[in-house]
């Protein structure tokens, strides 16, 4: 087989799912304005509202869940491919249960009045940001990464934190409770400019940098010893990565909140579908991350007019029965 | 070619090797032996600057592997483990893996030299029709044999083998060594190998490294090394020692205790 046509191949049919998505994302809507009705209306010189309702509502939208989807399973497919481990996601490392405690302390002590829409986004940061710092100067003190230790300090994190969390919660006011929730579990609502701008810029610089590594995750897809002796400098090719996917995992949680799944399925599915080489994997991971993700919060903002319902639960459902339909569909296949 | 001056190395505070001084020279075909626990994979291991010497130097065409970085040392030296983890990838993917330290920093796909040498590497060890398999797929003889070839492809000077023969049938143990006698006469592949098997040493490799506890207790041709006296001392087992009638290289027959006891060995 010719591999270079191949991944063309594959990239042409994701970008050309990509622009779908993003072109029926923009057109649906509680407001009932399609694409094409807008720009009808617009040659006609009228129509200023519902171009409004395309470009201010629905495409920051779009762009985030473009933005955060990439971003969630390009840390997804960087991880499972550091720990060699196909359950690994994100929020493995502790990252998001970090960015719901602060969004939870922040919303508690009514920061949110004080400082407007960059309250929730920076209180996550700083959260993500703590639970990074904490969990590597526990394997620093360690002396070498040690995979297996960092993935258990991580899940330990998670569960503190959630615990605090809900603590926080129960002894929480009506109003502050239903925003700290809507956070938790995810959702796309964030239309500030600056700050999908910044997640756009973030994320594309992420799905670069993770390039300049993939030769190292396709060797350590062979063991940390095997790597080394393939030329990689394992310590610090673990380190960087350990940096990238936290960093990205925080931006995502602080502006997204916890969307969960993205990060696990997608890069396991492009798994299944370009192999395993990583210099395919990395930029089909990040577009079919960023395809499920604005397909979901489609689903999830028109599916139960007038409701939204917040994204994670739409990618928890439809991930988690696809996963589910993968994984068996899988053992048939190589049933012995 | 690889020079090690008295060097000691372990894992913590334990040492497994103890003050080895050694030099392997180009285009030598040597076998590291010795009982379990000795230290020959440390030995592998501390050669190719996976684990850092705790006293002790080790050269590499002169320079101090602690002052290499691990790509020019991987462009250099290869090494074929004991195998482990499966890559869930082709077989041709896994050999081309062996470029990754060759191959122009930051280029994504794959030049010509990297084709050539993954199709020269894959015909050497006769790979070529199980390409598109998954290694997954292969049986142990095959698999190891794709390691091998993922490490010609690394186009070594030095390669070292740990244990390539385990798991593996005569005919393919044969095989494998008759593979590595090839690349060493022809293509002056310097080659270090760890056995089990002491007859397989004896035949194939113009010079044994004995490693007793860490220390090594004899150096030289199988003649000199496989003595009766030596391997009973090291090994604390009765063998008996004979000559092959064909080669007149030395073979050992490890014996029973009650056979010992009975002939008085």
């Amino acid at each position: 087989m010719n591999r270079p046509l191949g991944w063309a191949l594959a990239l042409g049919l994701l970008i050309v799912l990509l622009v779908s998505a993003c072109l029926f994302s923009l057109s649906v809507g509680p407001a009932g304005v399609s694409l094409l009705r807008a720009a009808r209306l617009w040659r006609q010189g009228a129509g200023g509202a519902y171009l409004s309702i395309i470009l201010d509502i629905r495409l920051p939208r779009v762009l985030l869940g473009f933005a955060v989807g990439g971003g969630l399973s390009l840390a997804g497919v960087v991880l499972q491919g550091l720990f060699r481990n196909p359950l690994v996601e994100p929020y493995t490392l502790g990252v998001s249960g970090g960015a719901a405690l602060g969004v939870s302390v922040s919303s508690i002590l009514g920061l949110t009045r004080f400082s407007g829409p960059y309250a929730l986004p920076l209180a996550g940061f700083a959260g993500a940001l703590a639970a990074i710092l904490f969990l590597h100067a526990m394997s620093a003190r360690r002396g070498a990464l040690s995979v297996q230790g960092l993935l258990l300090v991580g899940v330990m994190i998670n569960f503190i934190c959630s615990s605090v969390v809900l603590l926080i919660m129960s002894v929480s006011r009506l109003e502050d409770l239903h925003g700290i929730l809507f956070w938790i579990i995810g959702a796309l609502g964030e239309t500030d400019w600056l700050l999908v701008k910044a997640a756009l810029a973030a994320t594309a610089a992420g799905l670069v940098i993770s390039y300049f590594f993939c030769f190292d995750l396709n060797a350590l897809s062979l063991g940390e010893e095997e790597a080394l002796h393939l030329g990689i400098n394992v310590e610090r090719t673990k380190r960087m990565l350990f940096v990238l996917t936290s960093l990205l995992t925080g931006l995502c949680v602080s502006l997204a909140g916890i969307i969960g799944f993205v990060g696990l399925v997608v890069p396991h599915f492009l798994r299944l579908l370009v192999g395993p080489d990583h210099r395919i994997l990395l930029v089909s991971s990040f577009l079919s991350g960023a395809i499920f993700l604005i397909m979901s919060d489609t689903i999830a903002r028109t599916v139960a007019l007038p409701l939204e319902l917040p994204v994670g639960v739409v990618t928890g459902i439809v991930g988690g029965v696809l996963f589910i339909y993968a994984l068996t569909r899988k053992t048939d296949a190589g049933g012995a | 070619m690889l020079d090690l001056r008295r060097v000691s190395c372990g894992y913590g505070g334990n040492l497994v090797l103890k003050g080895v001084s050694v030099a392997i020279n180009e285009g030598e075909f040597v076998a590291v032996i010795g009982p379990n626990g000795s230290g020959k994979t440390t030995f592998v291991r501390a050669a190719t600057k996976v684990i850092k010497p705790a006293a002790g130097q080790i050269l590499f065409e002169g320079r101090d592997i602690g002052a290499m970085s691990y790509r020019e040392l991987a462009a250099r030296v290869a090494v074929v483990g004991p195998g482990g983890h499966d890559p869930g990838m082709r077989t041709e993917d896994l050999v081309l893996l062996g470029r990754i330290p060759l191959r122009e920093r930051y280029r994504i796909l794959d030049g010509k030299a990297d084709r050539e040498a993954v199709r020269e590497a894959m015909s050497v060890t006769g790979l070529l029709h199980l390409r598109d398999r998954p290694v997954s797929t292969l049986s142990s003889g095959e698999r190891q044999l794709a390691f091998v070839a993922r490490a010609l492809a690394q186009e070594p000077k030095l390669l070292f083998l740990d244990e390539p023969t385990s798991h593996l049938d005569i005919r393919r143990q044969i095989g494998l060594l008759d593979l590595a006698t090839k690349l060493n006469r022809e293509k002056g592949l310097t080659l270090v190998v760890i056995l089990h098997d002491l007859n397989l040493a004896s035949q194939y490799c113009g010079r044994l490294l004995l490693l007793d506890k860490g220390t090594l207790d004899s150096d030289g041709p199988p003649e000199s090394v496989l003595t009766r006296e030596t391997i009973e001392r090291v090994y604390q087992t009765p063998v008996v020692a004979l000559n092959c009638p064909f080669s007149s290289r030395p073979f050992i027959q490890p014996v029973s205790r009650e056979a010992g006891l009975k002939w008085d060995l």
